[in-house]
């Protein structure tokens, strides 16, 4: 089993290019600064490529760290 | 009468423009005109500024002196100027998210944390820019934001930072005394940071969001951005409270009282030595050390300390992005949401659409295992301190997606501390500690739940042996332009 630094390592990977920021902290690789507005529907577009990739990043990270049925999802946010 | 107030004036906190005014030294309609003057001169030129409402604020100013006269008075913020993220409603007037599909959006209801500072008499005189919907698509511009790239005052080439950009903005160039922002994952401390002025992230439920763009229902929270931690507290008494108008309120009030926080000698704070000694930009170890020797020598106890180990960024990146995605989807499904300045931010909601419910929910699961082991890990410590941003601002044209590739393969550090602490709906305080290349740099301090006054006490400290937060930009060629 991975241990938890390596979830990390694998983290700082799935920030390159992760899709909420918020405050971007992220790098996408490969990428230039764009201001033009997003293409068509339908046609090629490399952002929305590197967001799905991002996003598939992000899921094997979350994949990779144990959980058990008695897990429950976080729904009160205070201690 | 406006152009009779000197610089002093306007880089003044609330609470000594406060003692003016009770002292009678100067009128409210006269200080909202001096600072509705200079909000709309300055404002537009840094792309800080949304939308000036001072004709009304002018109107509110006379209230107040009317009660001022009479001798009712309200507490420090009566009578103080202050801007709003322009994510906050105000009934009537353009709320437009910073993003052009939403140009010329009005709401018939005000959010209640203005309604609340309405109450106790400080006057809101604009509605400052902020990165198109707070940035929830991942932007990789400073230009994402229908304003233009906000502008830092220290250096307009460089930006100010987001997605609360004007309101840190049009404090530190003394446009408002305060203003209001919000952070889904960064949004107060990092503007704070880069534009060298005090901010405070309240824990998650401590403030209202109803009337709010909402982001992330379980990450957003709204805070103030002043020039000090005093200030910070009294906004946050101001604001603080419990709403049914919010599903995600905890009900809890705040009470201003830094003076019964735990004292130093038994205050534990924690700290990271990679952050200090091996910092990304290695021009920020001087500031970054002596702001953790003004602690030392103020008799806290400093431990190093490292955070278990998540991966919090996918984590809050998954969260954020599916809430985001279900808060926008009728705009996404519209496509208009390819109106956005910055495509990045179309392309991220549109892939976040795509997010499987089955990992929105094991995030949330991971974010639970994260809430108790930060539960378990703060019985040792009481406050951790770490570096607010691990660079200084960014120029303007420089892509945000890729400033940050080399700080990465440094030591992590606490380098997760903005993902972790907003998971955890943790409180923050962001001080100024110093210049490099005469561009701010800030320390963050992050305690447990509901600690608010014992991170305004430390800052309070920090503040009364340090004079980073009262250095003021060099705007004369703006302010002769």
């Amino acid at each position: 089993m991975e241990t938890r630094r390596g979830w990390t390592r694998r983290a700082l990977g799935a920030l390159a290019g992760s899709v909420a920021a918020v405050t971007p902290a992220s790098a996408v690789p490969g990428l230039e600064a764009a201001q033009a507005s997003a293409p068509p529907a339908g046609a090629a577009n490399p952002d929305l490529e590197a967001a799905r990739q991002a996003i598939k990043r992000n899921a094997k990270s979350l994949a990779e760290a144990p959980l058990t049925p008695a897990d429950e999802p976080a729904f009160r946010f205070e201690a | 009468m406006a152009s009779s107030f000197n610089d002093d004036l306007f880089f003044s906190s609330a609470v000594e423009l406060n003692q003016r005014l009770r002292g009678r030294e100067m009128k409210a309609v006269e200080l909202v005109r001096a600072f509705s003057e200079r909000l709309e001169k300055v404002g537009p030129q840094l792309n800080a500024l949304a939308l000036p409402l001072s004709k009304d604020a002018e109107r509110r100013a006379k209230d107040i002196d009317r009660e001022l006269k009479r001798g009712r008075t309200r507490g420090v913020l009566q009578g103080i100027p202050f801007g709003a993220k322009d994510l906050l409603s105000v009934a009537g007037k353009k709320t437009e998210w910073g993003a052009p599909p939403y140009a010329g959006q009005t709401f018939d209801h005000t959010a209640t944390v203005l309604t609340k500072l309405d109450k106790t008499g400080a006057i809101l005189t604009g509605k400052l820019a902020m990165i198109e919907l707070a940035g929830g698509g991942g932007y990789r511009s400073a230009s994402a934001s229908a304003t233009g790239p906000c502008r830092n005052p220290w250096d307009p080439t460089c930006w100010a930072g987001g997605s609360s950009s004007g309101s840190a903005a049009a404090v530190a160039a003394g446009l408002v005394p305060f203003a209001l922002g919000s952070e889904t994952s960064g949004s107060i401390i990092t503007p704070a940071a880069f534009c060298g002025v005090t901010g405070l992230r309240p824990t998650y439920g401590l403030v209202s969001r109803y009337g709010a763009m909402p982001l992330s229902w379980t990450m957003d929270k709204i805070g103030p951005l002043a020039h000090t931690a005093e200030d910070c507290g009294h906004i946050l008494a101001a604001i603080a409270g419990g709403d049914d108008r919010d599903p995600g309120s905890a009900g809890k009030g705040f009470r201003f009282f830094p003076e019964f926080a735990m004292k130093p000698p038994d205050v534990r704070i924690a700290f990271s030595e990679a952050d200090f000694a091996q910092l990304a930009d290695d021009r920020l170890r001087p500031p970054m050390t002596q702001a953790l020797e003004v602690f030392r020598s103020l008799g806290y106890q400093l431990k190093a300390a490292k955070l278990p180990e998540f991966p919090y960024s996918a984590i809050s990146s998954t969260i954020i992005s599916a809430e985001s995605a279900s808060v926008f989807s009728e705009l996404i499904d519209s496509g208009r949401h390819r109106e956005l300045k910055d495509a990045r931010q179309a392309a991220g909601l549109e892939a976040a659409s795509e997010i499987p419910a089955r990992d929105y929910l094991r995030a949330m699961r991971l974010r639970r295992q994260i809430q108790n082991a930060m539960a378990e890990w703060f019985r040792d410590f009481d406050i951790i301190v770490a570096p607010a941003r691990y660079a200084v601002a960014s120029k303007l044209d420089v892509a945000l997606d890729r400033s940050g590739s080399a700080a990465n393969e440094r030591p992590a550090g606490f380098r997760s501390l903005i993902a972790m602490g907003n998971l955890s709906g943790l409180p923050a305080l962001c001080l100024p500690c110093g210049f490099v290349d005469g561009l701010p740099v800030a320390i963050t301090l992050v305690s447990r739940p509901w600690n608010e006054n014992l991170l305004l006490a430390a800052g309070i400290e920090f503040q009364k042996r340090t004079t980073w937060h009262r250095r003021r930009p060099d705007l004369s060629r703006i302010l002769q332009g």
